[in-house]
């Protein structure tokens, strides 16, 4: 099949914005693969939970993944500048994957995450990460509390 | 993660910019709106298979750079954060994948995954504070020494709850460690030999479930350790055409021998399942060949050693050269490098985890990566260099000096500790993630257990 011929699918962001996609780099997401599969695809593709600069940045990504004749080591160096993102963006980003489930994509920014934390505080996560801390003092210090293991 | 605040992180709060966004993938991408709302993000709530993915990358990342050790802490912290981000410590999978990916472990001893990782993280912390309990086993030697030979530990080989002790006169003895009782005393089918020493003990893998050796001539046993079915020869070695198997290693799927003495036939590669011999080659002791020879009648220093790595390949070495070659493809080899400073062969060991030690002749000893053969760090034992042993476990070198065995960690090569226990002239040494053995030339067996209780 000829690229001209390579179907198509449309995505809707949530502020109703459309992006065709190429079918074989959007069935990375196991959401969209699953309604292709179950032959579910509407003309567009609805994704309520995704804006337009997050979906444009999610596809800007499943095309370069989907790419055959990119090495490893090429997607490597992609995924290296993809993430050099203001943290709220990386943010957006983990939802909008996790909607679409897209294991790929959670992967790197997990990692991504993960290197950016590494010296933070729990306070610090919370800010971040915008959670409201629910424990009370008497939980935070029996949390602590029962790994001593941990801390020996 | 750490507990005291950090000035590090993204700087993006805040941050200006329009929208941007744009059709059709790609485009221009510009900073964090100020007028953007984080909707999703500002309830906080985030999904548990996120949360689950980032408290395992974060522990591992923090194994990585710091050690093994420092994961649990990271972890910890990580789920201080909130009750949500607590409950994902409940999650088995999660422990498994740490257990796997940190400890290497892949077969529980423990009732669940958190408590197997909680055992190998305070066994480890027992190995980095020098926690343990010593014992000597009650060893009974054997009597089928014709030639008046003094007896020589020649291997020790470890598993989770046995130990195995081959000597010069080619008796292997058992032992269950949780007991500490000798099960039972193995030794090589009779055949004519050729040369005094063709009966020593070459090399042992050892597992719960069976036990396997070798002997210098070549010929290889296996038992199944409480089988019904005794000893049996799987392996008949032919000193003639293949030289003296000088070292033998080996894993559930493999099994390989190191030799000396024939042109080209340095490493003999079995499927250790089908007890199949699969690859014949190499020539990497080809400038020992005499030395190989002459071991058959006189146990002279190590000629070289092999040994295998969960992952499926082989290193050994000889005391000039190392060489690592693919398991899976027999015969590529994967790297190989000449040691200007010469190797102490003695004190050269891999693990399953994919590092290996090497000592010089100047007493530098490097941990480096099997496959790539990338340095990790350093240490410099200052001792003469005769007669040291090494081994090495998942975090932790141990070499025997002068009958001093002292530990030092593999992340930055940082020296932690001498046993307490003088034990004389070591023979053999071996290490697990759990216990120290070593044999002492009075043909005595000293066990560290460093198991947390």
């Amino acid at each position: 099949m000829s690229s001209s011929e390579e179907r198509k699918l449309i995505l809707k962001s949530s502020d109703n914005e459309e992006f065709v996609v190429k079918e074989s780099s959007a069935v990375q997401c196991l959401t969209i693969k699953n309604l292709v599969e179950d032959r579910c695809v509407s003309d567009p593709i609805p994704l309520a939970n995704v804006d337009s600069k997050i979906l444009a940045l999610v596809i800007e990504f499943m095309e370069k993944h989907a790419e055959t004749t990119l090495s490893n080591s090429e997607k490597k160096e992609f995924d290296v500048e993809f993430v050099k993102k203001p943290f709220d963006d990386l943010l957006e980003l983990i939802l909008a994957a996790n909607y679409l489930d897209f294991r790929e994509l959670m992967d790197v920014l997990c990692n991504t995450c993960a290197k950016q934390m590494e010296n933070w505080s729990v306070e610090e996560v919370r800010e971040k990460f915008n959670i409201q801390n629910d424990y009370t003092v008497e939980e935070e210090k029996a949390a602590r509390a029962e790994n001593p293991w941990a801390f020996e | 993660m750490s507990t005291s605040s950090s000035t590090e992180g993204d700087g993006s709060d805040g941050g200006g910019g329009g929208g941007g966004g744009g059709g059709g993938g790609g485009g221009e991408f510009e900073g964090p709106s100020s007028s953007r709302t984080r909707i999703r993000s500002s309830n906080g709530v985030w999904p548990e298979p996120f949360v689950e993915a980032l408290a395992f990358q974060v522990a591992i990342d923090a194994s990585s750079s710091i050690g093994r050790l420092a994961a649990a802490q990271a972890l910890l912290n990580l789920f201080q954060v909130c009750s949500t981000w607590r409950a994902v410590s409940h999650s088995e999978l999660l422990w498994q994948n740490l257990t796997r990916r940190i400890w290497n472990i892949r077969h529980l001893l423990h009732n669940t995954w958190h408590e197997e990782y909680i055992y190998r993280h305070r066994t480890a912390n027992n190995f980095q504070l020098g926690r343990y309990e010593y014992t000597s086993l009650p060893f009974v030697p054997s009597y089928r020494n014709n030639n008046n030979d003094g007896l020589l530990c020649r291997r020790l080989a470890l598993s989770n709850n046995h130990l195995a002790a081959g000597f010069s006169d080619g008796s292997v003895h058992l032992f269950h460690l949780p007991s500490r009782i000798q099960l039972a005393t193995f030794y090589p089918e009779h055949r004519d030999r050729f040369g005094r020493f063709a009966c020593a003990i070459s090399g042992i893998i050892l597992s719960d479930a069976q036990l396997v050796f070798a002997t210098l001539d070549g010929d290889i046993h296996l038992v199944i350790i409480n089988g019904v079915n005794p000893l049996r020869r799987v392996h008949l070695g032919d000193v003639v055409n293949d030289g003296a198997l000088v070292d033998f290693s080996g894993c559930n799927q493999w099994w390989v021998g190191l030799y000396a003495g024939v042109p080209d036939r340095a490493f003999h590669v079995w499927n250790s399942e089908t007890e199949e011999l699969i690859f014949v080659g190499g020539s990497l002791t080809d400038p020992e060949a005499v030395m190989g020879w002459h071991m058959l009648n006189e146990l002279t220093n190590f000629i070289g050693r092999v040994r295998v790595t969960s992952h499926e390949s082989a290193v050994a070495c000889t005391n000039v050269r190392v060489m690592v070659f693919d398991l899976r493809n027999v015969g590529i080899i994967l790297g190989e490098e000449d040691i200007h400073r010469g190797i102490n062969i003695g004190s050269f060991d891999a693990n399953r985890d994919e590092s290996m030690l090497i000592m010089d002749m100047r007493g530098v000893a490097r941990v480096r990566r099997v496959t790539t053969l990338e340095e990790g760090c350093r240490f410099t034992v200052r001792a003469t260099q005769r007669g040291i042993l090494g081994s090495i476990n998942g975090g932790y070198a141990l070499m025997c000096v002068g009958g001093v065995i002292r530990v030092w960690e593999m992340v930055h090569g940082e020296y932690l500790y001498s046993f307490r226990e003088r034990i004389g002239e070591c023979n053999a040494i071996v290490s697990n993630e759990r216990h120290v053995a070593a044999c002492s030339a009075s043909a005595t067996i000293h066990i560290w257990d460093f198991g947390a209780n």
